[in-house]
């Protein structure tokens, strides 16, 4: 919730000196979401070389595109929304969402239903390695949920698509994690 | 909202961000709800797992403002040409397509503006000032039009009332987006010098210009001859009614409109600029690092070299933007009454004509050329065609 409480006035006036060509507006802007766009990034594409570079992509988009920023959505979503958008274009150009999806589908489809408890009792590297098996729009929605508790609504703004379909997400990214989890802990017992 | 939908919300609900409605039904339910508690009891783990595998996560390369900040100085390059792939050519969807293309080609042609009025094919190479005087001239008056061919080839006119100012669109019609400069020159005999320079005063008023230049010769003898040179700044958009209205104060000896283009000067210097102000701004920043005299002194001079640059530089893409928001014309008068307008001898006579066979080759050249050139443009929808024939002509051909 931390990075909901921002001053969303003084973001906005940045974006308006921005788009009047004002350098030191945009490197605040910069400071500001640096690693909020990265670490989105990051989640969304699992590659941190990836993600620094899609992440001056956006930076510099922000830079070009100020001057259509329209103020119907928070600074914030924008900013995210640029980022999502071009996330899901280098993953589309690189084929990565094709093994991660048939990765997701049969975890989805071997596990059942998982075991209710396998987040609570696992550690924070089993979740971390089992978070980058899942799809990106999955670990885009749980990103967007719990780490920067955004609600339903900015989330469906961020990732364009319906309320409904972000609900959903969610829930099956919650699945898939359990399952990955359940499957990472029977392979531990079996080595 | 039953069970399946407020087990939905508890993500939101966790992060406090459902409305207070939904909070009240959620919390009314949990006590009663097992799975309810479970799930929340999940979620909270998961979000706790979340936010520490954040806090330990790696940031963004350090290099990274830098990167961005130098992107953000260099202009967009093109984006690269990808390999085409011809297997689309085989696709079911190509052969409609293709007739959509050929369909909205025979639109373009039949209803673009250049195939309706062919004759004016070469109207672009003409200088966009003069064009705009044509034009001008040609939708006014006979006389006008006289004025304005005439203009070019220093032969003499018959007076023209000064037009009344047109929206400033009209003259700009044929400048957009580009930085042009305007300069004319117009020969005036008139009848009265003193009382010329009155009225070129007040037009200058009311079209916002101003003065900028005056020379007075007055005769230091009788039967000398009076003179007057005078420089009008105009806005641009004013310009040729400026123009229209001096050649009505008198008999016009000659004329003359000079358009430089200075777009891409300005764009240049912009870009310069920008650079040398992000240099002055690094240096700045090492002169706060730095901590040795001799280190501070030799920042100090490429510091105050810089910032040199920086002056000389913007005060020169202010003089250029300058000259293309005024324009300048040029007014030389002499009056009339002891210098008679010569008349031209059947040498000039010649000469006007060799000038005029030498301009229509050099028009006949530059019709056949732009020809070419809309071969060029039009080249990948005459591939297409011929593209989208050899795959009809395979498939009949298979099918035989």
């Amino acid at each position: 919730m931390d990075e909901l409480n921002d001053d969303a006035a003084e973001e906005r006036a940045w974006l308006r000196r921005i788009a009047d060509g004002d350098r030191s507006a945009f490197e605040a802007f910069f400071r500001a979401y640096e690693r909020r766009v990265y670490r989105y990034l990051a989640q969304l594409l699992a590659d941190d070389g990836l993600a620094n570079e899609v992440a001056s992509d956006v930076m510099v988009e922000v830079w070009r595109c100020a001057p259509r920023y329209a103020g119907r959505s928070k600074p914030s979503t924008w900013v995210l929304g640029i980022a999502h958008h071009k996330a899901i274009d280098v993953l589309r150009r690189s084929r990565r969402d094709v093994f991660e999806l048939r990765l997701a589908e049969q975890l989805k489809s071997d596990a059942g239903d998982p075991e209710l408890h396998a987040i609570e009792s696992s550690t924070r590297a089993e979740i971390d390695a089992a978070l980058a098996g899942l799809r990106p729009e999955h670990r885009a929605v749980l990103h967007l949920t719990f780490v920067l508790g955004y609600p339903q609504a900015d989330i469906a703004t961020i990732v364009d698509c319906p309320l409904g379909t972000v609900k959903t997400r969610v829930f099956h990214a919650k699945r898939a994690l359990r399952a990955a989890l359940v499957a990472a802990g029977l392979q531990r017992e079996v080595s | 909202m039953n069970h399946a939908e407020l087990e939905r919300e508890l993500p939101w609900y966790l992060n406090a961000t459902v409305s207070p409605a939904v909070r009240d039904q959620i919390e009314r339910a949990l006590p009663g709800c097992a799975s309810c508690a479970t799930e929340l009891g999940e979620l909270r783990a998961l979000r706790e797992a979340l936010v520490d595998i954040e806090a330990q996560a790696a940031g963004p390369s350090p290099a990274l403002q830098g990167i961005v900040m130098r992107a953000i100085d260099t202009p967009a390059a093109p984006t690269p040409a990808r390999r085409f792939n011809f297997a689309w050519l085989h696709s079911k969807g190509f052969a409609g397509s293709g007739l959509l293309a050929m369909v909205a080609l025979a639109a373009i042609f039949i209803l673009h503006p250049t195939t309706q009025r062919a004759g004016e094919v070469t109207a672009p190479i003409v200088a966009p000032a003069v064009q705009d005087e044509m034009s001008a001239a040609r939708t006014k008056s006979p006389a006008g039009m006289a004025a304005a061919s005439s203009a070019h080839f220093g032969e003499d006119v018959p007076k023209v009332p000064a037009p009344a100012p047109a929206p400033a669109s009209a003259d700009r019609a044929g400048k957009t987006q580009r930085s042009l400069a305007r300069t004319g020159e117009i020969d005036l005999l008139v009848p009265d010098v003193p009382a010329a320079l009155n009225r070129i005063q007040t037009l200058a008023d009311t079209q916002f210009g101003a003065i900028t230049g005056l020379q007075d010769d007055a005769p230091s003898a009788p039967g000398g001859t009076h003179t007057a040179k005078v420089t009008v700044s105009v806005p641009d958009d004013r310009f040729t009614h400026t123009l229209e209205a001096l050649a009505g104060m008198g008999g016009v000896v000659s004329r003359s409109v000079t358009t430089e283009d200075l777009t891409d000067s300005i764009v240049d210097g912009d870009a310069r600029l920008r650079n040398l102000r992000h240099e002055e701004t690094d240096l700045l920043r090492i002169m706060d690092r730095s901590g040795k005299v001799e280190d501070i002194l030799s920042v100090e001079e490429q510091l105050a070299s810089t910032r040199e640059a920086i002056e000389q530089l913007d005060a020169e893409q202010k003089a250029m933007r300058q000259r293309v928001s005024y324009a300048t014309i040029t007014v030389d008068l002499s009056d009339e009454k002891t210098t008679p307008v010569a008349v031209p001898g059947a040498g000039a006579q010649l000469s006007d004509a060799w000038q005029g066979a030498l301009h229509s080759v050099a028009a006949c050249t530059l019709l056949l050329a732009s020809m070419g050139l809309y071969l060029v443009a039009f080249a990948p929808y005459l591939i297409a065609i011929a593209l989208l024939g050899y795959v009809a002509y395979r498939r009949i051909a298979g099918r035989r």
